[in-house]
């Protein structure tokens, strides 16, 4: 009998960092967690003007496909930071 | 993937079935997920009466939904027919008081002295010694409907510091409005000893 392991956290994390990544280009992305569980903080000159849902509407849009169907290896993200990067 | 129009007319008619509708996993009694549990304690702090939906009732709606607000999570808050957000954005809301302002609940204004707990004797050791044990802040809730809550956990940061004694009372800003006066008890009962508060701000005794 196969059995099919679940991928690791870790790789899990990096297609999360990947997703946003390719939404949001030039974006500084941290992502930290374990097992379906994980946490976000993402920075962006995307969310200038922006409301609060807006800003992570943009990043969970991205997440979303990883947080499809009962199998899903995201079940949740537990906090989502949203911020401008810093005035130069 | 798109919703049909069948499913869409659901869930808009659901949406409007009231001012505040949260689509939850489970009831509000007994929710099924940690996040629709948080949405709910937020909720009923401010609000008496609210609708929900139980997405695990339905999984046409249970999907739908995340297509319907373009958001992929459980719970999702809805304020007259507006999406509000998940479970971060509705604590965000509430600490800041904006929620307050959506759901047209006057936000409590007062100062942590002025909430004046009192305990009796019997009642402080029985917490004092419940805190002993479980090595975490105490939390003294009273929902809009005057239903008090004593319990453990760690602390969320934007509560209300009350001193009564050795112990300390965390209490979320409209708890803290509404338990001016308030008096916690032991009172014996036919099982034993059991807790009592008494909430003036209530208008009925017990």
């Amino acid at each position: 009998m196969e059995i099919t392991a679940q991928p690791p956290p870790r790789e899990t994390a990096e297609r999360i960092r990947e997703a946003v990544a390719a939404a949001l280009p030039g974006a500084r992305i941290r992502v930290t967690g374990e097992g379906s569980h994980f946490s976000l903080r993402v920075e962006s000159a995307a969310f200038a003007g922006q409301t609060r849902l807006a800003r992570q509407r943009l990043v969970l849009r991205a997440v979303a496909p990883l947080m499809k169907g009962d199998g899903a290896p995201v079940h949740a993200i537990d906090r989502l930071e949203t911020v401008l990067p810093p005035a130069t | 993937m798109s919703i049909s129009p069948q499913v869409e007319a659901r869930i808009q008619e659901i949406v409007d079935s009231g001012h505040a509708v949260l689509f939850m996993k489970g009831g509000p009694a007994a929710p099924q997920c940690g996040f629709s549990a948080q949405v709910v304690q937020v909720l009923n702090r401010l609000l008496p009466e609210y609708q929900t939906f139980d997405v695990l009732s339905d999984s046409e709606v249970r999907e739908g939904v995340k297509e319907f607000s373009d958001w992929p999570t459980i719970p999702q808050l809805y304020v007259g027919g507006e999406f509000m957000g998940g479970c971060d954005i509705v604590k965000e809301m509430y600490d800041s008081g904006e929620l307050h302002d959506a759901l047209g609940v006057e936000r409590p204004a007062l100062a942590p002295d002025q909430v004046a707990i009192s305990i009796s004797a019997e009642a402080e050791q029985i917490l004092r010694e419940a805190q002993q044990q479980q090595q975490a802040e105490l939390h003294f809730g009273i929902d809009a409907r005057f239903q008090p809550f004593l319990g453990f956990g760690p602390a969320a940061g934007s509560e209300v510091r009350v001193q009564v004694g050795d112990l300390t009372f965390l209490l979320d800003q409209d708890s803290a409005a509404r338990a001016r006066g308030a008096s916690i008890t032991v009172v014996q009962s036919e099982h034993g000893q059991r807790l009592d508060v008494d909430i003036p701000a209530s208008g009925t005794a017990g």
